[in-house]
């Protein structure tokens, strides 16, 4: 690692204080921004997660080799951490620091997209339960019932076991489809209880069509708790992910995944605990700092406490 | 009650149901035979045919679906493919384990997050509370696999014995569990101390002691319920990862086994146990409201 | 006159407000005196200290974000409730001194059995066996006036109406036949023939059971029917202190005034507006924000410079004994300004 990498590991660093900074710089005039840093380990989450975030985009400029570049399999395999690879070496030689940047890529984007294509498809099946009620609503909450009743690792592992070689997209994709069940429960009933409130009557006794009067009206007053689930979710599908890719049936083994790179280094432990601690250790980091500002956030948007 | 009772059940079989023809459905359409296992030994295409047709997986879907629901309502569950056993005898080993397994992280689970949310509540904010809330959140956030290799490398081999070797797996699970349930009853007891009953209970000159563990904790344990019938099926099913990591004779591991190798039997069989455990979670936790909340005593009598 | 049983001086709650930045002065040098046997009428709009003087009472302030300042003094039966210990403190919370709240909806406990509720308070400070305390129960159901309290005794709260639950929340303060039951509008949330059946049974028990009560509501009407004497509070104050008579015949703050002119008469139709009750313009400010001088000059209508300037200490009014009838008010040092103009619009 030189100098230049250093650097900008540094300009990361500060990079994410000034996001934290920023953002605490534009909320401060709501009670509601207040409220999310009132939470002790609110900023320090945040600035994991922007730090995280500015590495992974930044990887070519903080890393000093490829994820898959062998440096001297002969005499840099399994080296400890140095000046020269900070998280030390894995058994093929490739550096553990630069598999953990991009790594950070892989896991973080399949963790946001997966959540995006889970919250989008539970929002809208909530919402179109929860609007239009009767048979639709009764059809749909069946499916939710089904969908839970599944257990989701089980299905997720019968699914890339069985179907061979299935791309890392059809992945994310199957990931977040299995995951939308509990967040459209959860628009279902705050669509029906602020269906009920005079402006969504007003609206739509001034013609305004259905569609348009649930995603103009009814969606803000549900985003709330669809935030802070989507925060807990992107969470909770790093960690399926690191399941899966540990049991050998996640992200294909080259690629540095987080999950992969525990799975690789499992068998190290003894010799090079290091290939496996690190990227265990990201995954712990960020998971955390997204139940933190998950948390950070229910509290800040309780509406409950807006009078308080 | 009955007419509700009833209802329950219709619907729990019915979401049996949907999730086994899921189950049925994923695996017949996958393209891979049980003879072309990617790390098995290469296998004669003679005998590969044999196998096919014994097993009836030349037949149209539709044929294959009926007989096995037909068997199934029958009691039986097939003929494992890989083990070469009855599927039914392969469960009836693996899930004793688990259910002991289960059954100890669940009571560590619930024992130790409770006592830990309700001591954290009644210190809020203050060095306890802050401190194992990091500690918490910090284990729940760790992969779970993850958690167990530091025990793993260096006592895993000595001791052999069955006490031993639940030990392990069962901490495992009971600590991330009794992490999550921490924070879950530490908001609920928060939730319910702020409620005007409990200034009233202090207004009696009771105890705090008596006002928190009596007046607060029973209501703070009714929203557990919940997490409660969420919780058991997972320690049964979902504990794949951590039955695979400790080798631990289990439905997870016999599930993840199974997958690998193609033995469709067992993997609609596990489906069918999974989904039968959730259904029964919920029942379980409905039926417990019932006897812990009087206000939902009342209604279903 | 006697010894008081309850003795308020210069009671100073504070609140730290959300922020952590102000603090919110929400009682602000509270006297006042209960004696035994009688009710003593606490009055003022919401906001403006009632509750949080009476729950100061039994230190039931949730501190943080609430404390009581020292200095501070609170003697009940010769000991200051302020400094005693927690385990003291206790032996005098529902036993010597009981409160009933405003919702009796949320302030009883949804899982135990009323009769659990009402007997636990004997179970603890008087040390009744479960039986003994069923047969208490069952006797404070009856006491109340709840029809079947062989069977209510086994009821949950949710199977009960407001009115009855009410019944219940007294049940439960008299069950160790306290001296002082501090009643903070017991009445508010309920409809108004139930009001008047709970203030009647109230008025009953007092005369049964001869405890003090201290009657906290922000309806004079309320007042006027059940308290000997009256404690008028506004902006963490007390602005008038009479007794009932005296008050409702001479009210000299122009805040009691205003409250007079809002309460809804049947004998005297009100003259001034037609078919409109009289309120006071404007809000209570809020508790970090006082005015300075008078705190209630920004609302008054006789405000003149000096209200503005000085904050007016309590001043006796002269009737009868001294401190009989006091008031927080300059009109009373020029009472010619009252004259020259109207009162209230």
């Amino acid at each position: 690692m030189n100098v230049w990498n250093w650097l900008a590991v540094g300009g990361a660093a500060v990079l994410a204080l000034v996001v934290v900074a920023e953002i605490r710089r534009r909320t401060g005039a709501r009670a509601s921004g207040r409220r999310f840093f009132r939470h002790p380990t609110a900023a320090p989450a945040v600035f994991v997660l922007a730090f995280f975030v500015t590495v992974a985009l930044a990887a070519p400029l903080v890393t000093p080799y490829q994820p898959y570049f062998q440096i001297d399999i002969a005499r840099l395999a399994n080296h400890p951490p140095s000046t020269q690879n900070p998280l030390g070496t894995d058994p093929l030689s490739r550096d553990v620091w630069s598999r953990l940047v991009y790594g950070a890529r892989i896991s973080l984007g399949i963790g946001a997209i997966a959540m995006l294509v889970a919250v989008t498809t539970g929002v809208v099946v909530g919402g179109v339960a929860g609007y239009f009620r009767r048979w639709v609503d009764a059809t749909l909450m069946r499916l939710v019932d089904v969908g839970l009743a599944m257990p989701r690792m089980f299905m997720l592992l019968m699914v890339v076991a069985l179907w061979e070689h299935v791309p890392l997209a059809v992945l994310v994709l199957l990931i977040g489809l299995t995951g939308w069940f509990g967040t459209s429960r959860l628009v279902r009933a705050e669509v029906l209880s602020v269906r009920e409130r005079e402006f969504v009557a007003a609206a739509r006794a001034l013609g305004a069509e259905p569609g348009r009067v649930i995603f103009r009206h009814v969606l803000p007053n549900a985003a709330a708790p669809i935030i802070v689930s989507a925060a807990l979710g992107i969470g909770n599908v790093m960690l399926l992910e690191a399941g899966l890719s540990f049991l050998g049936l996640g992200v294909p083994s080259p690629a540095p995944s987080w999950g992969n790179m525990i799975a690789d280094g499992f068998p190290k432990m003894a010799v090079a605990p290091w290939c496996a601690t690190f990227p265990g250790l990201a995954i712990s980091l960020v998971v955390m700092a997204l139940n933190a500002v998950g948390d950070a956030l229910r509290d800040a948007l309780d509406p409950r406490k807006e009078t308080a | 009650m009955a007419a509700w009772l009833v209802r329950r059940l219709a619907a729990s079989i019915a979401i049996v149901w949907a999730v086994v023809t899921l189950t049925f459905l994923i695996v017949h359409l996958a393209h891979g035979s049980p003879c072309g296992q990617p790390d098995g030994l290469p296998v004669s295409p003679a005998i590969c045919a044999d196998l096919t047709r014994r097993f009836g997986l030349d037949k149209p879907i539709s044929t294959q679906y009926y007989k096995y629901l037909g068997a199934l309502l029958h009691g039986d569950l097939g003929w494992s493919i890989a083990l070469q056993r009855p599927v039914a005898a392969a469960l009836a080993e693996a899930l004793p384990n688990t259910f002991a397994l289960a059954l100890t992280a669940l009571i560590l689970d619930f024992a130790l997050g409770v006592a830990l949310g309700v001591y954290q509540a009644a210190r809020e904010r203050r060095f306890g509370d802050i401190a194992l809330g990091n500690v918490a959140l910090f284990v729940n956030s760790m992969p779970t696999f993850w958690l167990v290799l530091c025990p793993q490398v260096h006592a895993f081999s000595c001791v052999a014995d069955f006490a031993w070797h639940l030990t392990l797996p069962a901490l495992t699970l009971g600590l991330v569990g009794a992490a999550g349930t921490a924070r879950y009853q530490r908001a609920a007891m928060l939730e319910v101390v702020r409620q005007d009953f409990v200034r009233t209970a202090r207004a009696k000159g009771l105890r705090e002691r008596r006002v928190l563990l009596r007046h607060a904790l029973r209501n703070a344990l009714l929203p557990l319920i919940t997490l409660f019938g969420l919780t058991f099926p997972f320690l049964l099913t979902g504990a794949v990862l951590v039955e695979t990591v400790f080798a631990w004779p289990g439905m997870g591991r016999l599930a993840v086994t199974a997958i690998l190798q193609r033995d469709y039997p067992i993997v609609t069989a596990a489906a069918l146990v999974a989904s039968v455990m959730v259904v029964l979670g919920n029942l379980l936790a409905d039926a417990l409201y019932g006897v812990a909340d009087p206000r939902i005593r009342v209604r279903a009598t | 006159m006697t010894e008081p049983l309850l003795r308020v001086r210069d009671l100073k709650t504070y609140f730290v407000t959300e922020h952590g930045s102000g603090t919110a002065r929400a009682v602000d040098g509270v006297s006042f005196d209960l004696h035994a046997g009688e009710t003593l009428g606490l009055v003022g709009e919401s906001g403006c200290g009632k509750t949080v003087t009476s729950l100061s009472v039994l230190r039931l302030i949730p501190e943080p974000p609430g404390h009581i300042r020292p200095g501070s003094f609170i003697e009940f039966a010769g000991r200051n409730l302020l400094t005693l210990a927690p385990r003291e403190l206790r032996a005098i919370r529902g036993n010597q001194i009981a409160m009933i709240f405003q919702e009796p909806m949320t302030s009883l406990n949804p899982v135990f059995t009323v009769g659990y509720q009402i007997a636990e308070a004997a179970i603890v400070h008087q040390r009744l066996s479960r039986r003994a305390a069923r047969t208490r129960a069952i006797e404070m159901l009856k006491l109340v006036g709840i029809p079947d309290p062989a069977q209510g005794v086994d009821h949950y709260p949710h199977q009960m109406s407001g009115g009855m639950r009410q019944r219940v929340m007294i049940a439960m303060a008299l069950v160790c036949h306290p001296k002082v039951l501090i009643a903070d509008e017991p009445t508010t949330a309920l409809d108004v023939t139930i009001q008047a059946q709970i203030l009647e049974l109230l008025e009953r028990l007092q005369a049964e059971l001869g405890m003090a009560i201290m009657l906290i509501t922000h309806d004079l009407g309320v007042v006027a029917g059940s308290a000997d004497r009256v404690v008028v509070m506004y902006a963490g104050q007390v602005v008038e202190q009479a007794p009932t008579p005296e008050l409702f015949a001479r009210p000299l703050h122009p805040y009691t005034e205003g409250l007079l002119a809002s309460v809804p008469r049947l004998d005297a139709p009100p003259a001034r507006a037609r078919g409109r009750l009289h309120g006071i313009p404007g809000q209570v400010p809020a508790a970090s924000d006082w005015p300075g001088g008078c705190r209630f000059h920004p609302r008054c209508p006789y405000a003149w410079d000096r209200c503005r300037d000085e904050e007016p200490p309590l001043l006796d009014a002269g009737a009868g004994e001294p401190g009989t009838h006091t008031v927080r008010c300059w009109l009373l040092t020029e009472p010619q300004r009252r004259t020259a103009r109207a009162p209230l619009p």
